[in-house]
């Protein structure tokens, strides 16, 4: 049995520990009401944009007036996979479910590209971390972030990857990030990012492509309207993606913190009857003796 | 003050229990302490001088009081009591071997008087300081955990410390079975104050494989009065110290179970008129302890490799009887019941179990890395755990996690199917080599077989084993999808 002082020692650290988690799960809800709200309002706004680009793609599905961001390549050679991750723990399986995604969409890549060599952008600490860990190459990494993803460099990533893909040394670049659904509820996603797969807009559950059979006039060009609109999709996928990851971190830790909160309150349970236990036992068994000790003397 | 011839006589003043009062006339003076005396109990069986009695006490005014060595029902007040002159003594010698005797040397396994006429008194002097044999060599037992993390001296005393049901006589029996089997010399099993069944079948095996014949067997069960569980264990003793010292052997000492010598003393001693002391043994459970312990020794001529079975009454650890006996003792194996309660047997405590061979200077540096890697993984793992209770396992860092799955798999791997439990496990036993648990752990904590499934290591002897059984696993989960 262990000792009343180790006993009560451990109690008082579960004690404190459960404290600690129930302020973070308070703060990651306030936190999340705020984050939800980012994501749905943002949400319409992606909606809309894809649906416009999958109408006008399928406008000129016959033609051969195309986005250069929008063309498949033929032979993938270099892929490069943008991750948004988290930068703290303490959100339950957060971290650990993207970086199996990461293993996930990196084996799909050798799947269907054998010869690809795959690097990465990363956006948080901790899908960084993990890459140095199971040493797998990093092109760049962003892990110093303000709270708020509208001050990420999400801009500066987008331009660098159709850069890149424009001027041919990455052929395909796939996104990687937590689908918000509810508090309770987060899926991973990995999809391809450049090309745009106009038809593709599974995520974000736009209603199927209505097909405008009527005639869509492009002013001054079609090529000028995909230029504008293109980039400006990219960007929007990988914002939304961005707005959802936090909010899904922010949910995932209120989660988390909310179990661990009622694991410690167990714990702190069990350990408080065991306190009483060893406490009533020393006492019986010091009154035994002194009862004892008494008793021989009278005799 | 030699009286044998005398044959001085008293009467029995008084019988509380267990412990008796004898009075003597005023001429002719009284027995010494520890002097046996003679009186006859029809309730034991119709014999002249069936029971022995120990003089414990001077009570002045000629009287002695004595604790009796059997069942005192039936004794009358005024009854005759004959003094022998010397202690209790008890047949030793190779005619000892191969049979059973109680706390007086009595044969009780129906096997004729034993034929004898060395006797030796059970109580007898330690063997001096300078006397004392310093060799350290480990003793193999083929029970990885012990041979990795206590190993045993040969020549020294070990404990194996534990509560209710967590598997101390099972060990005991297995390390016999290991051990007294493959040693070739005698060994000399003293059973005090547990089960009686138990001491039949531990009969019955040696005699099955043949070791009964250079084995001395000597009982004071449950069954027993106090005086008898309270000397059996001398009686025990006496007769390996005769084997040490005079033929020079090697011996082997079992006892199980040591408490229980304990435990008679504190029963007879308020009887005795003792104050009870902390937790109401007596106040000489120290001294009790030491008499037998020093005594329990290896010498310049012969050796007494002793393996010691301690009860611990209800798990404390802290309890005067089981405290008291840590100090005696080179290695001491502490049986855990959470361990016993995880299914994982024998259910040996890697941290709370110790040797003083575990030294480089003698196991050698790769032991004692592993065995020291092997404790510092498990005693992380411990840390860990209310971690992983209040956060889960996804909260830990990479090192932890690898930490935790060593440690889950160390776990499993100090469990060993034994010999004496197939009957009832339905594995065979194994004996691993020391050289195979050396090996064995040292990889696993190295992280050369991260990649076998925990249950893998469940119940395997070596690390080969293991890496078979992993592949039987795959194999059965193959066919099943």
């Amino acid at each position: 049995m262990a000792g009343l002082k180790e006993i009560k020692s451990r109690l008082k650290s579960v004690l404190n520990t459960r404290k600690i988690t129930y302020a973070m799960k308070l703060v990651s809800a306030a936190k999340l009401q705020k984050a939800q709200a980012s994501v749905i309002k943002s949400r319409e706004y992606s909606k809309a944009l894809q649906a416009i680009v999958a109408n006008l793609a399928a406008e000129i599905a016959g033609s051969d007036a195309s986005h250069p961001l929008m063309e498949r390549r033929e032979q993938v050679r270099n892929v490069r996979i943008l991750v948004i991750g988290g930068s703290r723990g303490l959100c339950g399986g957060y971290n650990a479910n993207v970086n199996r995604k990461i293993e996930a969409t990196i084996a799909d890549i050798k799947k269907h590209h054998p010869q690809a060599t795959v690097e990465a952008v990363l956006v948080g600490r901790k899908p960084a971390e993990y890459f140095r860990r199971v040493s797998r190459p990093i092109y760049k990494s962003y892990e110093v972030l303000p709270e708020e993803p509208s001050k990420w460099p999400l801009e500066e990533i987008c331009q660098a990857l159709e850069a890149d893909f424009l001027r041919g040394t990455v052929d395909e670049v796939r996104f990687i990030f937590t689908q918000f659904k509810s508090a309770l509820s987060q899926t991973v996603v990995s999809e391809q990012l450049i090309p745009v797969d106009s038809k593709v807009s599974s995520n974000n559950n736009t209603e199927a492509t209505q097909n405008t059979s009527g005639v869509t006039l492009f002013e001054p060009s079609a090529k000028q309207v995909f230029d504008a609109i293109v980039p400006r999709l990219i960007r929007s996928k990988v914002y939304q993606g961005a707005l959802d990851s936090k909010a899904s971190e922010y949910g995932s830790r209120m989660a988390a913190m909310d179990a661990a909160t009622k694991n410690a309150g167990e714990l702190a349970h069990d350990l408080k009857l065991l306190r009483n236990r060893v406490r009533q036992a020393s006492v019986t068994s010091e009154l035994l003796d002194i009862i004892g000790g008494a008793e021989a003397l009278n005799n | 003050m030699s009286s044998k011839d005398i044959a001085r006589k008293g009467k029995i003043a008084q019988v509380l229990g267990a412990v008796i009062d004898v009075e003597f006339p005023k001429e002719g003076g009284i027995p010494r302490i520890y002097d046996a005396l003679l009186t006859s109990n029809t309730n034991i069986d119709e014999r002249e001088n069936n029971l022995v009695l120990e003089v414990a006490q001077h009570l002045g005014d000629n009287m002695v009081r004595c604790i009796a060595m059997d069942s005192a029902e039936g004794l009358i007040r005024g009854q005759e009591v004959v003094d022998t002159g010397e202690p209790i003594s008890v047949p030793v010698g190779p005619k000892t071997l191969g049979r059973i005797m109680d706390v007086i040397g009595r044969p009780v396994d129906e096997g004729g008087p034993i034929d004898t006429e060395l006797r030796w008194p059970i109580h007898r002097p330690a063997p001096s300081f300078e006397d004392q044999s310093t060799s350290k060599e480990i003793l193999e037992t083929g029970i990885k955990v012990i041979d990795l993390i206590a190993p045993f001296v040969k020549g020294g005393k070990v404990g194996l410390f534990g509560g209710a049901g967590v598997g101390k006589t099972v060990i005991i029996m297995e390390l016999i079975n290991n051990i007294a089997q493959g040693h070739g010399g005698y060994s000399v099993f003293g059973g005090v104050g547990e089960r009686t069944r138990e001491g039949n079948d531990l009969w019955h095996e040696m005699k099955d494989s043949g070791v009964l014949d250079k084995a001395c067997l000597v009982y004071g069960q449950m069954n027993e009065p106090p005086g008898a569980r309270f000397r059996v264990a001398l009686s025990a003793l006496t007769t390996a110290e005769y084997f040490r010292d005079q033929e020079g052997r090697d011996v082997l000492l079992f006892v199980d179970n040591i408490f229980r010598f304990l435990q008679a003393g504190s029963e007879v001693s308020s009887m005795l008129g003792r104050m009870p002391s902390a937790v109401g043994y007596q106040p000489t459970l120290a001294t009790d302890m030491g008499q037998l312990q020093e005594r329990i020794t290896s010498t310049t001529k012969g050796s007494i490799t002793s393996v010691q079975a301690v009860y611990v009454p209800a798990d404390d650890y802290t309890d005067p009887a089981p405290a008291t006996t840590f100090a005696h003792l080179d290695a001491t194996i502490a049986l855990e019941r959470s361990i016993a309660e995880k299914g994982i047997y024998p259910a040996v405590d890697p941290l709370g179990s110790s040797s003083t061979i575990l030294d480089p200077q003698v196991v050698g540096e790769e032991h004692y890395r592993v065995a020291r890697k092997v404790q510092q993984t498990l005693q992380r793992y411990k840390e860990l755990q209310d971690i992983i209770a209040i956060l889960g396992m996804d909260e830990l860092s990479e090192e932890d996690k690898l930490i935790v799955s060593r440690a889950r798999k160390i776990e499993r791997f100090l469990s060993q199917p034994f010999f004496v439990g197939a009957q009832f496990t339905g594995i065979d036993g194994v004996y691993v080599k020391l050289e195979d648990t050396i090996k064995g752990f040292g990889e696993l904590v190295d992280g050369k077989h991260d990649d076998l499934p925990e249950q893998a290591f469940m119940y395997v002897g070596s690390i080969a084993d293991a890496r078979a059984k992993a592949q039987k696993l795959a194999e059965q989960f193959a066919k099943a999808a």
